[in-house]
């Protein structure tokens, strides 16, 4: 087990930028998310750090060792791959050994070690089959296991989980958490589902364009989003963007003007922010209060109602634009309605020109 | 129903008569081989009275023996050195890209452009030169001329179908790449490996005109070229009954080893071994 470091690692494509100049410390002996669209290049960050690609330039690092010269072989890193890439002609039991054979173990050495992992992840009574005679789930833990049994550095999941149903995918996924806490394994997850990410990561790098657009714990990037890209991403429904105007800076925050005559007064530092430039407003669906409230509010007409049982999602259009609000329970709502919504500024997040976040002093 | 009915009839009889245009020549090749003398000249569909002195013949008059042997013999060899050379070929032409990767693909599809006849000269000069006249070896070698090209391109064809995913999976896993190419690309494309190497065995083992020009004696001889030197008793007779014998004897190899093999091939085909 070890920390991975990666300084300054670019690499492109042709005229494509897949990685831009990255730093990323990930930490040792625990599960790192890194999500961000397709095309961010996440994929291609993993294959750096696990050798199938090589960087154009920048280092990387695992336990303080430049590894970026090695071959994949030589990197003790293990990769568990989206479509599980097991050896179609092996026994699930033979995939296993197949990484302890390329290290030159002994057959008893072996057939002790891929029990033992085959116990740890419930496998052992599927080890004289063959992938084909395996369900999705069952590769994907043999998959696990040919990554684990050789007690990797570090073990590299792409995507793990998107080729399975839903509810394979929940138990899947808790499995995953409860393994590395169990063995202490360093392991870095790519993905693309932002809810996977909450779920499983102690710490989520949050990717964009070959760049790196936040690292931070999952609450961090929910409640502290470094930038437009980040507080969209994270969180669903999406967070609501509103455009606005910058009218006064304050002691006690940045006051703004939205479409439809609200000002509101918006806790945060104000730092290079400017009368009369503008803004964007952020506010998360589920920060939308329904009914009147102290707070500053927008008349709204409800246009659609989806209703989830526990929660409901409404669609709204007011004079600020459309906005989408999440609730608990079975609201009584009808299309067409009106209603009134307040916006606490406290919940409310501010995003410069550029999209990046201006300093919330309360949250 | 009745349209479906008339379309499957319609399929057995078409069906019946390729196979009765395809086998009644070795049909009528096993039934001239016990036929001997005269009744060799009259139309029978089922030999009345079954000569197997045309079978005994055949091996007592020439070393043919030794000569169904060099054909195997021959055959192995050019089976071996094509499949070890497409497997290498198939790896790097399949599975790394280079500059002029596929300018290279297309040069060894173009080498089958040419007619056996337009390379005999100079294949033959080359043979000599190398000390391989009248030899096993130099068969062999000749016949890579056309063996290769298409062992080359199935295997190639196998190995783009076997996931990236897999091959860099055993990077990752430790293994080199000779053990990349062994252990997991290798088995993968086995059903490739055995059409390919099937086909240039049959295509070696029924090669004719090289094996004519670059043989001398009966002991280098393989059996296509042993089969047209069969000669009777005088110039003015052709013994058929003998050489139809030597024909089914020789045929009988390439029909078990079809037997064999293409259960294998088209389960490989059908079952996509190479699914990930």
């Amino acid at each position: 087990m070890a920390a991975i470091t990666l300084e300054g690692v670019s690499k492109r494509y042709g005229p494509v930028i897949a990685l831009d100049e990255i730093d990323i410390a990930i930490p040792d002996r625990a599960l790192t998310v890194v999500v961000g669209p397709s095309g961010c290049g996440k994929s291609t960050l993993l294959k750096v750090i696990a050798g199938l690609e090589e960087a154009d330039s920048g280092q990387v690092a695992i336990g303080g060792e430049r590894i970026d010269h090695l071959p994949p072989a030589r990197r003790n890193v293990a990769m568990v791959f989206q479509a599980y890439a097991l050896y179609p002609h092996m026994t699930a039991a033979e995939n296993m050994a197949f990484p302890l054979r390329m290290a030159g173990l002994g057959r008893a050495a072996i057939a002790t070690q891929v029990r033992a992992v085959a116990e740890t992840l419930r496998i052992a009574d599927l080890l004289d089959r063959k992938p084909a005679a395996l369900s999705g789930g069952q590769q994907q833990r043999v998959a696990i296991g040919r990554a684990l049994v050789r007690d990797p550095a570090a073990t590299l999941l792409d995507e793990p989980l998107s080729n399975l149903d839903a509810q394979l995918r929940a138990d899947m996924r808790a499995e995953i958490a409860g393994l590395q806490k169990q063995l202490g394994a360093t392991m870095v997850l790519v993905t693309h589902d932002q809810i996977e990410a909450m779920t499983l990561a102690e710490r989520i790098v949050v990717l964009n364009h070959g760049r790196v657009a936040q690292t931070g714990g999952p609450l961090d990037l929910y409640h502290r989003p470094a930038n437009r890209f980040v507080a969209g991403f994270i969180g669903a429904p999406q967070m609501n963007f509103l455009d606005c105007r910058i009218t006064a800076l304050g002691a006690d925050g940045i006051a703004v003007a939205l479409a439809g005559d609200l000002t509101l007064t918006i806790p945060a530092d104000p730092g290079a922010a400017r009368v009369g430039v503008a803004a964007t407003l952020g506010i998360r669906p589920e920060h939308l209060a329904l009914g009147e409230t102290s707070d500053p509010s927008l008349v709204c007409a409800v246009t659609r109602v989806e209703r989830l049982g526990a929660s409901a999602h409404i669609t709204v259009d007011s004079a600020a634009g459309p906005l989408r609000v999440a609730i608990a329970g079975e609201p009584s709502l009808k299309e067409g309605e009106s209603l009134a919504l307040g916006l606490a500024p406290a919940r409310c997040h501010l995003f410069d020109a550029d999209g990046i976040a201006l300093a919330s002093r309360t949250l | 129903m009745r349209r479906r009915r008339l379309a499957r009839i319609g399929l057995y009889l078409g069906a019946g008569a390729f196979l009765a245009f395809t086998l009644f020549p070795v049909y009528w090749a096993a039934v001239s081989s016990l036929e001997s003398g005269a009744a060799l000249f009259t139309i029978d569909y089922w030999p009345r009275d079954p000569a197997w002195e045309n079978y005994s013949d055949v091996f007592a008059d020439q070393p043919f023996g030794r000569n169904i042997a060099n054909s195997v013999i021959v055959a192995t060899l050019t089976v071996g050195l094509s499949l070890a050379l497409a497997a290498g070929a198939g790896f790097a032409l399949g599975r790394v890209s280079f500059r002029g990767r596929r300018l290279m693909l297309a040069v060894v599809l173009a080498t089958t452009m040419f007619p056996q006849v337009a390379v005999l000269a100079g294949m033959f000069e080359l043979i000599r030169g190398l000390g391989l006249y009248n030899n096993l070896a130099g068969l062999a070698l000749s016949y890579l001329l056309f063996t290769l090209p298409f062992t080359v391109w199935v295997v190639t064809t196998f190995m783009r179908q076997v996931p990236a995913e897999i091959e860099a999976a055993a990077l990752i896993d430790g293994a080199p790449p000779w053990r990349v190419v062994w252990s997991i690309l290798l088995p993968l494309v086995r059903p490739g490996l055995v059409t390919a190497g099937l086909l240039a065995f049959i295509g070696a083992w029924n090669e004719f005109l090289f094996a004519l020009t670059f043989t001398l004696t009966d002991a280098a001889r393989t059996v296509p070229v042993a089969i047209a030197l069969i000669s009777g008793a005088s110039q003015y007779e052709l013994p058929w009954g003998r050489i139809m014998a030597a024909s089914v004897i020789v045929t009988l190899p390439i029909v078990a080893l079809a037997a064999v093999f293409q259960r294998r091939i088209a389960t490989g085909l059908a079952a996509g071994a190479i699914k990930g």
